[in-house]
């Protein structure tokens, strides 16, 4: 049995050394094909374009994921979000700034209560299909709120200094909502892989019955978990919603998306009880090594979205393709050693 | 003496070769619109591709998939950090695209919009098709025309962000104020997103709504394709007069069996060319987008600079040309 698993290289056993090989392969292969426009600095700059509101939604999902089950309206709750600060804001008609940002994270906070309780309440409704209809609704209503409008005229602070602003570090020209973003994982990951509220997490993802046997609070646990969901989803609309510089119901229209497609790819998994901080941030360069790269070279939306789910069929799907081949061989083994 | 003479002649050399090399490195034209895929956008690419050969500029184009504002800024970043000299650009969203249009402009990158202008602090000059006022006018007296100047008539627009939409139908509404016009009734301006399929069923949805609907306006191509299929489908072709602002190549179809009776368009091809040859312009210092200054699109002759009344600058390519079921055919298959 162990020479059987011992002939799968060790690094594609552990996600987070696979992605970082890949982050490194993909950003030298471009780097050598267009040495003037993809350099680190220029790329640190466009980290902001791909990875810091993305980035947000997935921490969320993540934690969605780990419970085995899935949130497909977080870029409603998003867009939703940001639309209630921009009609609260009103351009500076409205309310002061900082109250509806508050509106906002309460908005964002109350999506992912409402699809919580709707969880926990249907048990025999899957998760996705929930949230396929709170998708519509939360988006639904940020149409009744805005019409085909848009709502603009934020503080430069936001507008500018935030969505486009860098501090400069080390030498280095660091976008302002990268740092906040990166300032934010250490502490997400002691949270969730090294406290016991991280860990009841995982428990009542693996399985489910058991940890309510145990003694979990497996409902507060996912109400707490698609509460902080919406919460971050509200925060990537805060963010996205600071480089556009207006809120339209349709802003982030397909991030679920792409929210999903992080969290798995940095090691979470759909069926629950998996998932890292460190695999989720490596997946986030690589995906954001890896559009940038496609943007210079193709200049092609559609590309870019294809590599996506390329990716995921390279990461995802092949390592999951040979353990289920050592598993079908150790079976096989044992059945011929029964035999004789 | 000699030693230090060589290495100055070599010095001398070395920046004189790096000056040529400067001096030689063509314009970059970064090239936004709204979407890919959409034909209106695609020839007005090909009056790119025409004025590049005149003026020997390098340009690349893109737009976004989902006519989303947030994949029309992940381009411009992708322009910025190409280092175009110039970004000219067809907004989705007026206010949208002003922070990263900025950045760029902090950076040096001159920048322009065409056929649907940014606001006036995110641009350095907008190209007007044509008169926004006479693009209005025209759409209406046609409308008139067709419905024998009395009955209800609703608008199919593109987005109510998009600020060219919005400025011809203000035009509209200004025109259907006239006396003549006081037996039409507008009664009401939906959003197709420029997206054919949402643009059919709000087509669909002002059929039903609308039961003595005579007429639909729809100043988007787009929106005027979608509506003429909606029209067809639901055998109200004759029924429901529609005209709008259409590619003769789509609508072809629809102006031989008289869906459509009469609809307008400017040449794209001749907005695209007169949007390089403004941009190139400005890259060369020989303009700054000012109001008063003249510079020369090749074969459309000298344009002068407006102001357009929002704090920016803009000036136009030409008029809108009329395209009915007689004239189609020699147009069809030109853009």
């Amino acid at each position: 049995m162990a020479s059987v698993t011992g002939k799968i290289p060790a690094f594609l056993r552990r996600r987070e050394w696979l992605l970082a090989a890949l982050v490194l392969l993909v950003f030298f292969w471009f780097n050598a094909r267009e040495p003037d426009n993809y350099t680190f600095f220029k790329l640190l700059n466009q980290t902001r374009v791909y990875m810091v509101d993305v980035g947000f939604m997935a921490l969320g999902m993540l934690l969605v994921l780990i419970l085995g089950d899935i949130d497909i309206s977080v870029a409603a709750t998003a867009a939703l979000s940001a639309t209630v600060m921009g009609v609260a804001y009103r351009g500076g008609q409205g309310l002061p700034f900082w109250l509806s940002i508050l509106l906002m994270l309460l908005t964002g906070a109350a999506c992912g209560l409402a699809n919580g309780l709707l969880v926990i309440r249907f048990k025999e409704l899957f998760p996705m299909i929930i949230t396929l209809s709170t998708q519509t609704l939360y988006r639904g209503i940020a149409y009744i709120i805005l019409k085909d409008q848009s709502a603009g005229g934020f503080p430069a602070w936001y507008a500018k200094d935030l969505g486009y602003g860098s501090l400069p570090l080390l030498g280095l020209d660091v976008p302002i909502m990268l740092l906040i973003l990166l300032l934010i994982f250490p502490f997400y990951y002691l949270w969730l892989h090294r406290t016991a509220a991280g860990r009841r997490l995982f428990a009542a993802g693996t399985n489910i019955t058991a940890s309510r046997y145990s003694g979990l609070h497996t409902d507060r646990i996912k109400l707490t978990a698609f509460l902080l969901n919406g919460l971050f989803a509200a925060i990537g609309g805060f963010f996205l919603t600071s480089r556009t510089g207006s809120v339209k119901y349709t802003i982030g229209t397909g991030f679920e998306m792409q929210a999903i497609a992080v969290a798995v790819l940095g090691g979470a998994s759909t069926s629950g009880g998996r998932g890292s901080v460190p695999g989720l941030l490596l997946a986030l360069l690589l995906l954001t090594a890896l559009k940038n790269g496609l943007m210079l070279l193709y200049n092609d939306a559609f590309i870019l979205n294809l590599s996506v789910g390329l990716l995921l069929i390279l990461v995802v799907l092949i390592p999951n393709l040979f353990s289920a081949l050592a598993d079908r061989r150790r079976v096989l083994r044992q059945r011929l050693q029964l035999a004789k | 003496m000699k030693r230090i003479l060589s290495v100055l002649l070599a010095a001398a050399m070395l920046l004189s070769l790096g000056l040529a090399v400067t001096a030689e490195e063509p314009i970059k034209l970064g090239v936004v619109y709204k979407q890919t895929g959409n034909p209106f956008f695609e020839a007005a690419v090909r009056g790119f591709e025409e004025a590049s050969k005149e003026l020997g500029f390098e340009f690349i184009h893109n737009g976004p998939a989902d006519s989303s504002n947030e994949g029309q800024i992940q381009i411009i970043e992708g322009f910025i950090q190409q280092e175009v000299d110039a970004i000219a650009i067809s907004v989705n969203d007026a206010a949208g695209v002003v922070s990263v249009l900025q950045t760029a402009m902090d950076k040096g990158i001159k920048v322009i919009s065409w056929d649907s202008k940014v606001l006036a602090e995110g641009r350095q000059l907008n190209i007007d098709p044509s008169v926004a006022q006479n693009i209005g006018r025209v759409q209406v007296e046609e409308i008139a025309a067709q419905i024998g100047g009395e009955g209800q008539i609703a608008i199919l627009s593109a987005a109510a962000t998009h600020d060219n939409q919005n400025t011809w139908i203000k035009y509209m509404k200004e025109e259907l104020e006239k006396p003549e016009y006081d037996k039409i009734e507008l009664v009401t301006v939906v959003y197709g997103d420029d997206l054919t399929d949402k643009s059919y069923q709000e087509m669909q949805g002002l059929i039903n709504s609308y039961p003595d609907l005579k007429g639909v306006i729809s100043p988007t191509t787009v929106g005027v394709a979608a509506a003429a299929v909606a029209i067809k489908d639901a055998g109200m072709s004759g029924k429901i007069k529609l005209t709008g602002l259409g590619l003769p190549s789509e609508m072809a179809d629809f102006l031989a069996d008289r869906t459509c009776e009469g609809m307008y368009l400017w040449n794209p091809i001749d907005l695209g060319y007169a949007a390089a040859y403004a941009s190139v312009a400005m890259v060369k210092g020989e303009i700054t987008g000012a109001v008063g200054e003249t510079f020369v699109a090749g074969r459309l002759g000298e344009r002068e600079i407006f102001d357009a009344g929002d704090g920016g600058t803009f000036t136009i390519v030409g008029d809108p040309f009329r395209f009915t079921p007689e004239n189609i055919e020699e147009w069809k298959n030109v853009y």
